[in-house]
């Protein structure tokens, strides 16, 4: 199962793809899904490529994105001939791939919906579930994406996603190996219909808590819920995060790495980071200097934490750190 | 012609100054008129391939014999994105065009674009820029940063229309 995507700046591959050859596994035999957690750019870069790839997968994505006006959005002919990658570019293109593999007899081709509480795969050793959006969380993902779409006489600009996360797809993963919590990017919500207060009433530990969570929302502020590490996550779990970055704005804050650091102190963070893009003629630094307020690589290598646990010991996360990945105490 | 905004120079294909002999990438400026961004798409088509109407000379005579007087050399260029805007910069995501280096995030002020551009500044908007040389070909060389927007139609009636019939062929395929 592949959740979202990203590419690597220097292969120009979908990082979980290339992680797959290297590790001698066939894609295209091995992966059942492919899942999109929302709409957003720094989670579906490659998807298309990733779909494509995976020829036995099925593929799932919010639904929010079930609307006509969305699917129109994917099927316009003038989206721009732009070097920028975009969300709704990656969604026509898999789009374009599940309708080939209807049109060749696969009655299973086309995409599913995850809302909360839905198992969305099942096997023998594995059980997934969505643990959201809520039907209140959809209703408001729905007008946020209806608020972005294009209008008559407004600029063709490249179309955003909508900002809020509240369509956003948390999985909760239970195997005879251990539990893992997928935190995507749901936030905390004024009310407890959406979010993660509509994720704690499902009560998804109720069988047992996770010992591996992948941080919600790279380790915002936004997505803290101190309700998550009590009533989902055992004491000090494995913590797994990932930067984001725009301008000035960094994610994890130093004050985030603190209180992830209080809460679980073997956490890992993967990722560039705020690394300087380097290698450029010198002029163009010198330029680069007066002119940007700040510059960080907004692709570059991708590195991976691979957490693994064995069915002997399922309490015991063991991770693997690869190129860029580092114990967030060592970042801070 | 009569415009509201700064000329961009464009050299008709007749008058191109034989530049490739030193560098493939130095471009001719000149006053003369010009209605394509030199960093846009069509810009780097040979002119039958031009998809925006033809460049229609701002003055019917134009001198072929008369070298340009300064060249821009082009050290570097990105296409990009611009992901937010403030009060008083924006942040753009930039793709080097020559594919050499990685993907970057850039804040810029909002004083490096011209009073027009700045109209056109919003997220989503496409941008350009450049950073070179700009080189008098009897004088001195000057360091140069250029970023523009891209100008972009509007979204029409029919476009969205034909969009729509699209997607209700793909919903019914794909039982969406």
């Amino acid at each position: 199962m592949i959740v979202d995507s990203c590419v690597d700046g220097h292969s120009g591959e979908p990082a979980a793809v290339e992680y797959l050859r290297n590790l001698g596994v066939d894609p295209a035999e091995a992966v059942v899904i492919v899942l999109a957690t929302h709409w957003h750019d720094d989670h579906i870069r490659g998807l298309a490529e990733v779909v494509r790839t995976c020829a036995g997968s099925r593929f799932l994505c919010p639904s929010a994105l079930r609307t006509s006006e969305f699917l129109a959005l994917t099927q316009s002919s003038v989206l721009g001939s732009e070097r920028t990658t975009s969300g709704v570019r990656e969604f026509r293109d898999v789009l374009k791939t599940l309708r080939a593999r209807k049109a060749a007899g696969n009655p299973n081709a086309g995409p599913g919906f995850v809302i909360e509480n839905t198992i969305i795969y099942r096997s023998a050793h594995c059980e997934v579930t969505g643990l959201s959006p809520s039907s209140a969380a959809l209703e408001r993902a729905m007008a946020a994406i209806a608020g972005v779409l294009p209008q008559p006489l407004r600029p063709h600009l490249r179309v955003r996603s909508p900002s809020s996360n509240e369509a956003s797809i948390a999985l909760w993963i239970r195997g005879t190996a251990g539990v893992a919590l997928l935190g995507a990017d749901v936030e905390r919500q004024a009310t407890d219909d959406r979010g993660w207060g509509a994720i704690l009433a499902l009560q998804p530990a109720a069988e047992g808590r996770s010992k591996l969570v992948k941080v919600p929302h790279h380790g915002s502020e936004s997505g803290h819920d101190e309700r998550i590490w009590e009533e989902l996550l055992e004491g000090e779990p494995t913590a797994l995060l990932t930067p984001w970055s725009r301008g000035a704005r960094r994610l994890p804050t130093r004050t985030d790495r603190a209180r992830i650091l209080s809460l679980a102190p073997d956490s890992v963070i993967v990722g560039q980071g705020a690394a300087k893009p380097e290698g450029y003629d010198r002029a163009v630094e010198r330029t680069l200097k007066e002119v940007a307020e700040s510059r960080c690589i907004a692709k570059g290598r991708m590195g991976h934490a691979r957490a693994r646990c064995s069915r002997s010991d399922s309490r015991e996360w063991q991770v693997e750190l690869v190129r860029n990945a580092q114990r967030l105490s060592a970042a801070a | 012609m009569a415009t509201s905004r700064a000329p961009i120079p464009f050299v008709p294909s007749q008058t191109e100054f034989p530049l490739s002999r030193r560098s493939t990438r130095w471009r001719p400026l000149r006053d003369t008129q010009l209605f394509v961004d030199q960093e846009s798409p069509e810009a780097k088509l040979a002119p039958h391939q031009y998809t925006l109407p033809r460049l229609i000379p701002a003055t019917n005579s134009v001198d072929t014999s008369e070298r340009p007087q300064e060249i821009l050399i082009a050290l570097q260029s990105w296409e990009g994105v611009v992901l937010g805007v403030d009060d008083t910069s924006f942040v753009a995501r930039l793709i080097d065009v020559a594919g050499e280096h990685d993907d970057e995030e850039v804040k810029l002020s909002r004083d490096e674009l011209s009073d027009f551009d700045l109209e056109l500044l919003e997220p989503g908007a496409i941008l350009y820029w450049t950073i070179g040389y700009r080189q008098q070909l009897r004088g001195s060389r000057e360091r140069v940063s250029r970023i523009r927007l891209r100008r972009v139609p509007a979204w029409t009636e029919r476009q969205l229309g034909e969009a729509q019939e699209r997607a209700t062929d793909l919903a019914r395929d794909l039982d969406w």
